[in-house]
């Protein structure tokens, strides 16, 4: 999966934990929850969403890492299992 | 026969429109159906019955707006029909006192490549269907370019490029919204002679048991600190339910089921603060469970008109940034608010040393009328006291 493919598939899942937000406008270096506006509980139903469906569980302790699309991306592409 | 009629969703609403009936005369209804949605200024509910029985007539045609205690429809009951008292004071939906936890939040399942129906058979190359696979792209319903109509790994991809469209709340429009935030918000202000309190709480040791305990949970059945607030506030309202009601009649009514009305911010503008039932009496899980299922369906508009009549006290809170306290503005007719500032890092004494310790500022709003500051104060310290033994809540 390319990068942009990645990016593409977070976009979405971010569409699915947060219907109201226009995922298509979101930029990749917005910080998801200070610039989008994410609270926590948007926040932790998109890191169980990327574990359900990418598997790749992010610990708490990184959630500074994945604070962006980009970063997210970045971040799962360097753990994601192999062929998922 | 009794009447079915458009609920008060709250101190906000005096008129609701019929945007959708989701029965229809002759249909069996039992109790806790959803059988109408109904738009108010705070957006889209959805409305139930609490008695069994036939719908025999709709009386109000979807699109009409009616005020509050108009006749909707009637219903054939079976048994008794169930007092027709006028919220806040509608007797609680006749439901087991601790609710199953309920289902995690919807999230979408990895996608798989759906079997065709039967007589049907989708045409899918095995790439595209890898592709579709890889990409979490849903192919049920994708046009296919490839032969005979077969969907192939290009239309997968276009399907992957395209973003979901934003799906605003049904029936939201933040200009009403702002409108009954108003109206309510002026008449507690008139009304309520509030009193406030606060109290800094030291939260280092349930972080700590926080962290520890999300570190050997998996990403599912993680907690976060909100849950924990949530279960001592509830915890403490046993303790000192002076402050669990409304004020009904010039004089306070007392309630002894404990529904913690929960403030969630919508992205649109504006909150609605809709119920934790029976808070006290649920495990941590299940607390967690049903907060994260209430905030999504608050984000989709599938909230129920029953769970925004329900409240007995509210609480709001500012989550992990931003303002140290919140002084809320009561919600009539409640009692009392609660509020949650962000937790800070502060210098705090501990056992006579200095220590930096994380703190959240908790304070009271209260109805100065029902109860005065020597009750607020009662509450907020049983809150303080159940945060330093998390393992317990």
């Amino acid at each position: 999966m390319s990068e942009q493919d990645l990016i593409d598939r977070l976009r979405r899942i971010l569409g699915d934990v947060a219907p109201d937000l226009d995922v298509a406008t979101v930029a990749i270096d917005a910080d998801l929850r200070n610039d989008i506006g994410l609270d926590s509980m948007d926040f932790l139903n998109f890191v169980i969403a990327i574990s359900k469906q990418l598997g790749v569980a992010i610990p708490e302790a990184d959630y500074g890492k994945v604070a962006t699309l980009g970063n997210c991306s970045a971040y799962v592409a360097a753990r994601k299992p192999q062929g998922s | 026969m009794s009447d079915f009629r458009m609920p008060s969703l709250g101190a906000d609403m005096d008129k609701g429109k019929v945007v959708e009936w989701l029965k229809k005369p002759g249909d069996h209804i039992a109790r806790g159906d959803v059988v109408a949605v109904v738009e108010t200024q705070k957006g889209a509910f959805e409305i139930e019955v609490f008695e069994e029985g036939v719908l025999s007539e709709i009386l109000v045609a979807v699109g009409s707006e009616v005020p509050v205690g108009a006749v909707l429809a009637r219903i054939d009951g079976v048994g008794a029909a169930p007092p027709a008292a006028a919220p806040p004071l509608m007797p609680p939906p006749p439901e087991p006192p601790v609710r199953p936890a309920p289902p995690p939040t919807p999230t979408p399942a990895p996608p798989t490549v759906p079997a065709p129906a039967p007589g049907e058979r989708l045409r899918i190359s095995p790439a595209a269907a890898r592709r579709a696979l890889e990409l979490g792209v849903d192919v049920r319903g994708l046009r296919g370019s490839g032969p005979q109509g077969a969907i192939a790994v290009a239309d997968v991809e276009a399907a992957a490029k395209q973003p979901a469209a934003p799906s605003p709340r049904r029936g939201f429009d933040p200009a009403a919204m702002r409108q009954a935030i108003a109206l309510a918000m002026a008449r507690s202000k008139r009304e309520i002679p509030h009193y406030y309190l606060s109290l800094p709480i030291d939260m280092g040791r349930a972080l700590e048991w926080l962290a520890d305990a999300n570190a050997r949970r998996d990403v599912e059945r993680r907690l976060l600190p909100g849950v924990l607030l949530l279960k001592a506030t509830a915890l403490a309202l046993r303790r000192v339910p002076e402050l669990n009601g409304f004020w009904v009649g010039g004089a306070p009514k007392l309630s002894t089921a404990i529904h913690l009305g929960w403030a969630i911010s919508l992205r649109g503008g504006g909150l609605i603060a809709p119920a934790i039932r029976d808070a006290d009496k649920l495990t941590i899980d299940q607390a967690m469970s049903a907060l994260r299922d209430l905030v999504m369906r608050a984000r989709t508009a599938r909230i129920r008109g029953s769970e925004m009549m329900d409240p007995t006290i509210t609480v709001t809170s500012l989550g992990e940034r931003g303002a140290e306290s919140v002084l809320g503005v009561i919600y009539p007719p409640q009692l009392a608010i609660l509020g949650f500032g962000a937790a800070r890092e502060a210098p705090a004494v501990v056992a006579g040393q200095v220590a930096i310790r994380p703190l959240i500022r908790a304070t009271l709003s209260g109805d100065h009328r029902a109860t005065d500051g020597e009750a607020g104060s009662r509450l907020l310290s049983a809150i303080d006291g159940l945060l330093q033994k998390p393992e317990d809540l």
